[in-house]
């Protein structure tokens, strides 16, 4: 069974200390949920973990697996199973979504995985795409050139869905989705729950959690975790909102 | 580049002895021409004697120095014949590489040195009576199509030196000539290969393209590794008649050590249609004009141009859509990649000419720098004479840009196969464009090759 911990990591961008040691293990087979207001550093976490070059680590280790990430490469740190789904995910004009897919899948697998065929991929897809009430001419679409908020949290999906990676970051997945998209791509993430997946699902609202049932739910203030709870916790969040946490753990962010 | 330090009178020696008139007169004795063309090449020699050396002055040459090309040392002529190839197989290595299979050479040309090595078509050409030959056959054989169009689009107007020396001196060149209503189904390919050092090459491509009539045409242009610099002007003249039909395509890949300049150019008459896809990736220095002239309503253009510069490459290119009668339609498209200290200069001309009304014209420069020493400048403009028109122009020059990247890569993408991806959807707009497959796939390897190595 795989696992990511975090120990004491500490995060700036250009010389703002954003996160101030955080710690957290996800395992593979639970789902984390992590909340905070605006500004608390969830999406600095998200893209630290997966190694964006403006976030500066200045402390603490990121471990996969016991092998710690955070001298890698965005690419390597996916290779080895970690995924993030971004909240504004980049577009790549002329890039099709089935050449894109593929070069990642192979990329994934290191060289190690099965040639598929392009029908054959195809037809794995196809399945992955029904979920996601994606139709089939995405594929023959650059990737997320034009692409609705909606279809670009859609996209991000697929890829996790296609990559199989051992723990997945999902980063305000369910912001600008309408209800009916928030379930289908809640319906897409469940598919892949189970031993075998573990999560860490950022998101502001307790909304999402609705659909993406967590086993935890952590609060992050000021770049670190101060409250952590059960599945039921962020309900009561949602009940009571951030500014009780705002004055417990201070204002000085 | 070139060294900017040495006079710039030495260029315009013209009793330099590789250009004199007394080379006209061998080129034309050695090649046994008939009198006219002989006489022609003198009167442009004549008129080239005339003509002053283009100077940073001149807006065409104001950015790229050319000061220090001393054109005049190369040699335009040397009598030395070449060897046929009976075979395919016995084609230069780098034509044959071009193949993925022989049974993909349809029609296919090879000019060696400027001389004819190797010719092939496909049974339907002949009985359509389907020119595709050397142009020194085309000379002896059908002057009267030569007389009528050689040196008649209009070419020597523009950038007149080099225009006009070519004309004088041509020592290599295809002709194409597709009767009325023929409709060729195999894309005609030419190649045309330098392998000697210190040469001035000449190539002269003639197009025609009778009333009704389509064609495909492919032109590569190569040379062996060379050691030492050689010169390389070019001309590609093309007449496309009423509702008649080209899709000219060129791959220009030219050794590190050759200075190209080309020049381009289309006369478009009523309904005609005529599509352009220039690949410009070798040369030191490649100075280029393309240019389409729609000269009959409903007359119509796409041009499309995919270049990219590596090492300390210099590529210049001039693109002109004029149009000189009403309801006619033009559309550029040109892309350029340029890696480590390349070098792109590109200037857009869209012409309308009074009563021209219901001109469509579209013109986009876009450009992708992908090294830190690389420099992409864009000059797009317009002059327009006519009130009823629809023009539109726009130019970018863009990075690789940081979120894009870690985004590919957060895929596992390493850093060269993301930045791989990125070029390739960069071109990918212009490529899909291309109908037939062999010839997609061969511009798609020449980006490979250039795609492999890139560091940021």
């Amino acid at each position: 069974m795989s696992k990511l911990e975090i120990r004491d990591l500490r995060v700036k961008i250009e010389d703002k200390a954003i996160l101030n040691g955080v710690n957290l293990t996800v395992n593979q087979g639970e789902i984390h949920a992590l909340m905070g207001p605006n500004g608390s550093g969830k999406s600095t976490l998200a893209n630290a973990l997966m190694g964006h070059p403006k976030y500066e680590i200045t402390g603490g280790e990121i471990l996969l697996d016991g092998e710690n990430l955070v001298e890698m490469e965005a690419d390597e740190r996916a290779r080895k199973g970690l995924f993030l789904a971004f909240q504004y995910p980049s577009e790549v004009p002329g890039v099709t979504v089935m050449n894109f897919l593929r070069t990642a899948l192979k990329a994934r697998q290191n060289g190690s995985g099965k040639d598929m065929s392009i029908s054959e991929f195809r037809k794995v897809l196809q399945k992955k795409m029904a979920l996601l009430k994606m139709e089939e001419n995405f594929l023959s679409r650059y990737l997320n050139e034009g692409f609705s908020g909606g279809e670009k949290k859609r996209m991000e999906i697929l890829q996790l869905t296609v990559l199989q990676p051992k723990i997945a970051v999902l980063d305000e997945t369910d912001s600008g989705l309408d209800i009916d998209a928030l379930r289908t791509v809640s319906d897409g993430v469940n598919s892949m729950t189970g031993p075998n997946f573990g999560a860490l699902v950022i998101t502001h609202y307790q909304r999402l959690l609705n659909y993406i049932k967590p086993h935890f739910v952590h609060v992050m203030w000021n770049g670190q975790i101060v409250v952590n709870g059960g599945p039921e916790f962020a309900l009561e969040l949602e009940a009571k909102g951030y500014d009780w946490i705002k004055e417990k753990y201070g204002n000085n962010a | 580049m070139i060294h900017p330090e040495l006079d710039r009178e030495v260029m315009i020696k013209t009793e330099n002895p590789n250009f004199s008139r007394k080379h006209v007169e061998a080129i034309a004795e050695w090649k046994a021409e008939p009198d006219w063309m002989r006489s022609r090449r003198l009167q442009l020699f004549a008129a080239f004697e005339k003509i002053s050396m283009p100077g940073r002055k001149d807006e065409n040459w104001r950015r790229t120095d050319i000061t220090g090309l001393e054109y005049a040392r190369y040699l335009a002529f040397e009598p030395i014949a070449e060897t046929p190839a009976q075979s395919f197989s016995a084609l230069p290595e780098l034509v044959q590489r071009a193949f993925a299979a022989e049974s993909e050479a349809g029609n296919l040309l090879v000019n060696h040195n400027g001389q004819q090595i190797f010719r092939r078509t496909t049974a339907a050409l002949e009985p359509a009576k389907v020119i595709f030959t050397s142009l020194d056959e085309a000379v002896k054989r059908h002057p009267e199509l030569v007389q009528k169009y050689f040196m008649q689009s209009g070419a020597q107007s523009q950038d007149e030196k080099f225009t006009t020396l070519n004309g004088a001196f041509w020592n290599g060149g295809t002709f194409l000539y597709v009767p009325k209503n023929v409709k060729v189904e195999t894309p005609v390919r030419n190649f045309n290969v330098l392998s000697r050092a210190k040469a001035a090459a000449f190539d002269h491509i003639l197009i025609v393209v009778e009333e009704g009539a389509e064609v495909t045409f492919f032109e590569e242009n190569l040379s062996t590794e060379l050691q030492q610099q050689a010169f390389v002007n070019n001309i590609v003249e093309v007449f496309v008649k009423p509702g008649a039909r080209l899709q000219y395509i060129s791959l220009q890949n030219y050794g590190h050590t050759i200075y190209n300049f080309s020049h381009k150019r289309a006369l478009i008459e009523r309904d005609a249609t005529m599509n352009w896809l220039v690949g410009t990736f070798g040369a030191q220095l490649s100075k280029s004009v393309i240019g389409s002239l729609l000269q009959g309503a409903g007359g119509n253009t796409e041009m499309l141009g995919l270049c990219f510069g590596d090492s300390n490459q210099v590529i210049d290119q001039n693109t002109l859509q004029i149009h000189e009668a009403p309801h006619t339609k033009s559309e550029l498209l040109f892309k350029t990649a340029l890696k480590e200290k390349a070098r792109s200069i590109y200037k857009g001309t869209i012409n309308v000419v009074p009563g021209a009304q219901k001109t469509d014209a579209y013109q986009a420069n876009r450009n992708l720098v992908l090294g830190r020493e690389a420099r992409a400048d864009s000059i797009p403009g317009l002059e327009i004479e006519a009130n009823d028109v629809r023009c539109t122009h726009g130019a970018t020059v863009g990075t690789v840009d940081a979120e894009q990247l870690f985004y590919l890569m957060s895929r596992g993408l390493s850093r060269g196969e993301a930045v791989k991806i990125i070029v390739d959807g960069f071109f990918e707009p212009v490529l899909r464009r291309i109908p037939d497959e062999h010839v997609a796939a061969r511009l798609r390897k020449t980006i490979d090759e250039k795609t492999a190595a890139i560091v940021l």
